[in-house]
């Protein structure tokens, strides 16, 4: 850019000049700007990892909770899609709790990896499925009282609910497996029938009609988790001491033992070969003269006739397996021979 | 057939690059059969040296150590035998020509290279 205007004139330099010092300009504060961009950027990153660790450092309750939220927001999509005969308080609170519910969602909503958002996706499809809101609507239709078209469907919601623990210990497991902690699963396990027998128990003690009521019981599996944490976290040290040591039972055994195996069988080989070697010496020996082989001379190239080196890296004959092999028999029928006609000789006399 | 080669050339790369693909695969079948042949041949020493050796059942005919282990042992032991004939042949007074007492083997090893 500078050649080509440079050579013009004197005038258009100086303006080139300035051009450049006004892009400098430029490209200073775009850099400041760069700067200050990648800084919030990283600050934002920072922050956004510290708010994963808050996660995944309190992700099991999180995650209830979470559950809890999108239930509670599925559940009241369902009414919401199924109510005219409902009361229009209850409805409000609904709503108001599936705004709440939202914003959980929303907030938590980033956080999700894809294994999680298609376990809720899965588990909130069942819940809208499940619930067939023209059985629904009939069985609201033929009881015009609102107290008595209540305890029928607080009795599905406790239905919803003991389907919630279980597909709220499934959502656990993937969970689980997910971060995979070995060590956490029996606990896990046991958190989970836990807050499922909560849930049993709170389905057996909420016999009365009273949507409050529910509301409250609902409230329960976190409470649960929030114990089951507590106990995790107090039995850490216990707990965690027993499955490493397990853990390197079965991984320690295993590989020192292919170790060994490998050295096994590394060794035995060895072995075979060292063998194998040696008996082959030893038919060499048998076979050709060593002590004259090794007084020859050696071959001037014009005698050699073909590539193959008469002598092999251990000083030894350079034979084929099977021209060695040749040998060998040749060397066993002329002592036969021999031997043979010796004792013809011996039997004629 | 190389003259044939660099005729072809002027006229296009193809034809020559083919022919020596051709080539390299007839190498290849070459080599495969040759090292089958090699093999084959091994296998049939290692059943002549089986047969000749009585210690030898067929079904170790392919382990390789004890054909080796054993057809030496069957040499030390037809030496052995080789060296009581002779001194059976002599105390009976018999005369045992030279070329019947192994001196051990003839071969010095000179005809490996050539």
């Amino acid at each position: 850019m500078d050649f080509t205007t440079g050579s013009s004139s004197h005038g258009k330099d100086h303006h080139d000049i300035l051009d450049m010092v006004t892009a400098d300009m430029d490209f200073e504060q775009a850099f400041m700007m760069y700067n200050s961009l990648q800084q919030k950027q990283a600050q934002s990153s920072i922050e956004q990892l510290q708010k994963v660790q808050m996660l995944n450092q309190s992700y099991i309750p999180e995650t209830d909770h979470q559950h809890y939220g999108s239930h509670d927001f599925s559940d009241h999509r369902s009414q919401i899609l199924n109510t005219q005969t409902y009361p229009t308080s209850h409805r409000f609170d609904a709503e108001d709790d599936e705004d709440d519910d939202m914003e959980e969602h929303n907030e938590f909503d980033q956080f999700f990896s894809n294994t999680e958002a298609n376990a809720l996706d899965s588990f909130l499809d069942n819940l809208t499925n499940s619930t067939n809101p023209l059985q629904f609507y009939n069985i609201g239709g033929s009881s015009s009282h609102t107290h008595q078209e209540l305890p029928i469907f607080d009795l599905h919601t406790m239905k919803e609910q003991q389907k919630v623990s279980v597909d709220h210990e499934n959502l656990r497991q993937e969970l689980t497996d997910a971060f995979s902690h070995p060590s956490l699963k029996g606990l896990n396990l046991n958190s989970g029938s836990s807050s499922s027998s909560s849930s049993s128990s709170s389905l057996s003690s909420s016999t009365n009609i009273n949507p409050h009521n529910n509301d409250s019981d609902m409230l329960t599996p976190p409470s649960s988790d929030v114990e089951s944490k507590r106990f995790r976290s107090g039995t850490l040290g216990v707990i965690d001491g027993t499955p490493i040591k397990k853990k390197r039972r079965s991984s320690t055994k295993p590989l020192l033992s292919l170790e060994q195996k490998r050295l096994n069988h590394s060794h035995s080989e060895q072995k075979r070969r060292q063998l194998c070697k040696l008996a082959y010496q030893r038919c060499l020996n048998l076979i050709i003269d060593i002590d004259a082989f090794n007084k020859l001379p050696e071959l001037n190239e014009a005698e050699r006739k073909s590539k193959r080196a008469r002598i092999n890296k251990e000083g030894l004959p350079n034979l084929s397996k099977h021209n060695a092999l040749v040998r060998i028999s040749n060397e066993m029928l002329l002592i036969k021979g021999m031997n043979e006609k010796l004792a013809q000789l011996i039997e004629r006399s | 057939m190389s003259s044939g080669e660099e005729e072809r050339t002027p006229t296009g790369r193809k034809k020559t690059t083919k022919s020596s693909v051709l080539s390299e695969e007839q190498k290849k079948a070459h080599h495969i059969a040759s090292e089958q042949k090699r093999r084959e041949n091994i296998r049939s020493e290692f059943d002549k040296i089986v047969s000749l050796t009585p210690t030898l059942t067929d079904s170790e005919n392919r382990s390789e150590l004890n054909i080796l282990t054993k057809s030496a042992d069957f040499i030390d032991q037809l030496r052995e035998e080789n060296i009581k004939l002779v001194e059976l042949a002599k105390l009976k007074g018999i005369h045992v020509p030279s070329e019947l007492i192994y001196n051990g083997p003839t071969s010095d090893g000179s005809d490996i290279a050539k």
